[in-house]
């Protein structure tokens, strides 16, 4: 079975089901009623600074107890440390480390505390270290390290136990483009091995490149979850698409023909054309007729907003404006 | 990136062993991550400092005995007793006291500060096997910290009198009770102020105030009645001591309990107050905002 394989059978499998779950600090609200089921994959995390993502995370990470509701990871509660924490990754936002120590004890310690024998542990260690580039530094104190290699150790004593559920609280933040590409096919390889990814990060453009579904929050409330397409018709926004066609004007004319399409814009070069249409699907259908009845060439079409920024503006930004 | 740090070899994981197995690996390398930092690090500075205390204090008395001839040791029976009273006033009140309070109280507590507790709370560790890993390591540093100062201590007392007293003591088994009740009292005391001092750094933010209110409660142990003395941890040791404590006049005197009393007790207390710190670590949650 290849990668790809092994994604697609596990797909529709539950990883991290959360019922019901809310945390309140005293009266201050943490998350609100939180249900969410996450299959294997990539899922990203998006909401505004104080929208409950690190509590969010750290409630499913197991450090800090719902109020109310239930979790389950992998079908275990957190109670279950032995099991739970066994099958479970966290590479937290905490830049803090044990003192004096050095990388590779680091990791070596984690590992021996999980349980490995020493050999399996220095094998592991050397693995994770060179997975993320931190081979040479291994042997450095850890406060010595840079802001992107303490990122790295981070993410490093997260993986090196060769979790099923990986999450992971900004984790791009202090990487320089290189390491941000390596991270990140890191991570799509965990992904694609049927393993599944819970990702937080401000940087949302990152988070769309690679994630499989969005989770968006909002002051402790779930706004929006799936994936891109199903939540931006499930915003009723209308949905931005760009037509690249040499008859762009002439299906300009047309399609505000259609009861569902708001507005129609040509590009400047005259050879292609942005629709908003509050109904995505059915301009699709519609369209496909009118283009095969009259026979024009279309180089390409697609969706021109469809990206967490967009939504993440209309769920949010927008809300928070009109509020 | 250089190409050093290209990925090693992907290997294969074999299954975790489960059980008692792990619980033993796992208890092995907190002890011996815990026992390094209780050792090693500048926490440890301040245990270092107070062990120096009665060792100066002893050098003093013994070398200055030896070189003007006016006897602080006059005979070894008042060497004894004075190191005797050294020995309850300043190691078991002060060094044992403060030394324990530094060590246990910094195994929890200081790691929250640090914002570094986290790592361990995400491993598949059982609490209890952290707590007791934690503990056992704090109570292997106190007793070589604590029972090297002792045994130092112990031996400047035969300065003044020379290798043939110290060799007439050990064979006449002097040497070997008296020093094994004093390294036993080291370890009883580190065990119960232990136990207290790890509850305490995990219930409280400041551990300091309930560290004075527990070295207030032991400093007027004497003063307590009977039924109020055996919440004490001194009046567990007292009885062990070679050299009876002397507790002045306004003492309330109680019979001091007999050997497997305070043996007993002390782990009676301690096993109790683990027990706590387990329920406590249970139900911790990690937000370093509040520390």
């Amino acid at each position: 079975m290849n990668k790809a394989e092994i994604l697609e059978s596990k797909l529709g499998e539950k990883n991290i089901v959360l019922h019901d779950l809310s945390k309140f600090y005293g009266d201050v609200l943490g998350v609100n009623r939180i249900g969410l089921e996450i299959e294997p994959g990539i899922t990203g995390l998006v909401g505004p600074n104080g929208a409950g993502k690190s509590t969010l995370m750290n409630v499913i990470a197991g450090l800090i107890a719902p109020t109310r509701g239930e979790l389950k990871v992998l079908g275990v509660s957190p109670s279950q440390t032995e099991k739970f924490f066994g099958q479970l990754g966290y590479c937290t936002q905490y830049d803090s480390f044990p003192a004096g120590i050095n990388g590779y004890d680091f990791i070596c310690n984690t590992l021996l505390i999980h349980g490995y024998d020493r050999k399996v542990a220095k094998k592991l260690t050397s693995q994770t270290l060179g997975q993320v580039s931190l081979t040479e530094a291994a042997m450095r104190s850890v406060d010595s390290y840079s802001k992107g290699m303490r990122q790295r150790i981070k993410l490093a004593q997260a993986i090196c136990h060769q979790p099923n559920v990986l999450i992971l609280d900004e984790p791009l933040n202090g990487l320089d483009p290189m390491a941000r590409a390596q991270v990140i096919e890191l991570f799509r390889d965990f992904a694609d091995s049927g393993k599944t990814i819970l990702i937080s990060s401000q940087i949302l453009h990152e988070v769309d490149l690679i994630s499989d579904r969005v989770v968006l929050l909002n002051s402790g409330y779930l706004v929006a979850e799936g994936d891109l397409t199903n939540i931006q018709s499930e915003t009723g926004e209308p949905m931005k698409i760009f037509i690249r066609s040499s008859h762009a004007s002439a299906i300009a004319a047309q399609v505000f023909e259609f009861e569902h399409v708001v507005e129609a814009q040509m590009h400047y070069d005259g050879e292609g054309l942005f629709i908003r249409s509050t109904n995505a699907d059915a301009f699709f259908l519609a369209f496909n007729g009118l283009v095969v009845d009259k026979g024009w060439a279309i180089e390409s079409m697609g969706p021109a907003d469809e990206t967490i920024e967009a939504i993440y503006q209309h769920l949010i930004v927008e809300t928070q404006v009109a509020t | 990136m250089s190409t050093s740090n290209l990925p090693a070899e992907t290997i294969q994981v074999p299954q975790l062993a489960s059980g008692l197995l792990v619980w033993r690996r796992q208890l092995m390398v907190i002890f011996r991550i815990e026992f390094g930092k209780a050792m090693f690090s500048r926490r440890a500075f301040s245990c270092y400092a107070l062990i120096s205390m009665p060792i100066i204090l002893m050098l003093a008395v013994a070398f200055d005995e030896s070189r003007d001839g006016s006897n602080a040791f006059a005979t070894i029976e008042s060497a004894r007793r004075i190191f005797g009273y050294i020995f309850s006033a300043l190691i078991i009140a002060t060094v044992l006291f403060l030394g324990n309070a530094a060590i246990f109280t910094t195994l929890f507590r200081g790691e929250m500060l640090d914002r570094s507790i986290h790592y361990y709370l995400l491993t598949p560790v059982r609490r209890e096997v952290l707590v007791i890993g934690k503990y056992l390591a704090g109570l292997g540093a106190a007793f070589v910290l604590f029972g090297l100062c002792t045994l130092i201590c112990f031996l400047l007392l035969y300065v003044p009198f020379g290798v043939e007293q110290f060799i007439t003591d050990l064979s006449n088994g002097i040497v070997t009770q008296q020093l094994g009740l004093y390294l036993g009292i080291v370890v009883l005391g580190s065990m119960g102020y232990g136990a207290v001092f790890m509850a305490t750094g995990l219930l409280f933010k400041n551990p300091l105030i309930p560290i004075i209110v527990v070295a207030g409660w032991e400093m007027l142990h004497f003063l307590l009645p009977p039924a109020l003395k055996i919440f004490s941890i001194i009046y567990y040791i007292q009885g062990l001591l070679p050299i009876p404590m002397d507790q002045g006049p306004l003492a309330v005197i109680a019979a001091p309990p007999p050997l497997w009393i305070s043996i007993a007790g002390m782990f009676g207390l301690s096993a109790f107050t683990v027990a706590i710190s387990v329920l406590v670590l249970k139900r911790l949650e990690i937000r370093y905002t509040d520390e």
